[in-house]
């Protein structure tokens, strides 16, 4: 029984001795180290991303507030400013797991005056990797000028996804 | 000879299993990915490759914070652009520059002598890393549709203890079937719309009257 038990734990090691190779392939691809060339070969290879295209569709500077949450690091919060009536496309590795839109701000300019205006409503819940995207996707985040219920203008943001 | 062969075997079979369950950092972090590559068909571009762009990485591989910064010209200016990236340990981040990219730097393309960034400490104290110290040029050591990569790294054989190093991932060998969405080419076809509905690249700023 236990020299059966050790002959399963043997070959279930040396399967994966052989598979590691491939699992860790694109860790060793050699386009990528020719490429790397007259630097450093211990840069690791960047995989496949997740695009944030920002636009702002507002005639002001205008920034966005959001956390992202890689799975193998804590949350990190960012702050992406924009010029009016701008794109801006930001790239990061796949590997976060969820985006969250914590804020935004507008800077008016009122006669002569910079006035920071609070956007008054911003996506409810943060955007997960398998429900709102996946690795590979562009995901849109517009700032623009809105309505409330009742018909008051206001600033807003919305996202929306991309994938094909 | 038996003995020892079980004991090679026994090795294997730990160091097997020990890879297996986290010996590839990267396999770990888009095991999807990672399987439909193995497969032979990549799920999704690492490069902009046929979509014009420039994709210029921040790579912290470092224990600390680290505020990167680069320049290059944008398309239809002499003048360089600066940004950067201020990542915690591990992260990284991406901006997409639209073609042609004459020139790209960590650092300063005027200054040779700005830093190319900053270590900043959990004290908040400060550590300059050298810049690049000379400038990348389209067409010599990147061309449009490649990855510029600037990381960040430890380096104990300099005064400061870090230093960066940079890759360059060639853009037009990683083909054009992916089993999941074409990022870059997806990135082309949204930033055309919003050009044609009046919205400008955040470059423009740069760009001089």
């Amino acid at each position: 029984m236990l020299s059966r038990c050790l002959r399963r734990w043997h070959l279930i090691g040396l399967l994966a001795l052989l598979a590691a190779p491939i699992a860790c392939q694109d860790a060793l691809n050699p386009q990528f180290l020719a490429a790397v060339g007259q630097s450093q070969s211990s840069l690791p290879q960047p995989g496949s991303s997740v695009v944030l295209l920002f636009v702002n569709e507002t005639v002001w500077t205008a920034e966005v507030e959001l956390t992202m949450v890689p799975r193998t690091t804590v949350p990190e919060d960012w702050t992406i400013g924009m010029a009016s009536e701008t794109y801006t496309p930001l790239v990061f590795e796949c590997g976060v797991t969820q985006f969250t839109i914590t804020g935004g701000t507008v800077y008016v300019i009122d006669d002569g005056q910079v006035t920071q205006e609070a956007v008054g409503f911003v996506p409810p819940s943060p955007l997960d990797e398998g429900e709102e995207f996946v690795c590979g996707a562009v995901i849109k985040i517009f700032v623009y000028l809105g309505v409330d219920d009742s018909g008051n203008p206001r600033w807003e943001i919305s996202t929306e996804t991309v994938l094909d | 000879m038996i003995r020892r062969y079980i004991g090679l075997e026994t090795a294997a079979a730990i160091l097997g299993v020990a890879i297996a369950l986290g010996g590839c950092s990267l396999a770990s972090q888009s095991l999807n990915p990672q399987f439909m590559e193995v497969l032979g068909t990549p799920f999704a571009p690492i490069a902009p490759g046929t979509a014009p762009f420039v994709l210029i990485r921040n790579i912290n591989m470092t224990d600390h914070r680290v505020l990167f910064r680069f320049e290059w010209i944008p398309a239809g200016t002499l003048a360089s652009a600066a940004s950067g990236f201020n990542v915690s340990a591990g992260l990284d981040g991406g901006i997409l520059v639209s073609c042609p990219v004459s020139q790209i730097t960590l650092g300063s393309l005027d200054n040779p002598t700005t830093a190319g960034a900053l270590v900043i400490f959990d004290d908040n104290t400060r550590q300059e890393i050298p810049p690049l110290g000379r400038n990348l040029r389209e067409g010599i050591d990147y061309f449009c549709g490649d990855v510029v990569i600037f990381a960040a790294v430890r380096d104990s054989s300099t005064v400061g203890g870090y230093s960066t190093i940079y890759g360059v991932i060639d853009g037009s060998s990683q083909g054009t079937e992916f089993a999941g969405a074409n990022t870059f080419e997806l990135a082309e076809r949204e930033i055309g719309e919003l050009i044609s509905s009046g919205i400008e690249s955040f470059e423009q700023a740069f760009v001089t009257p």
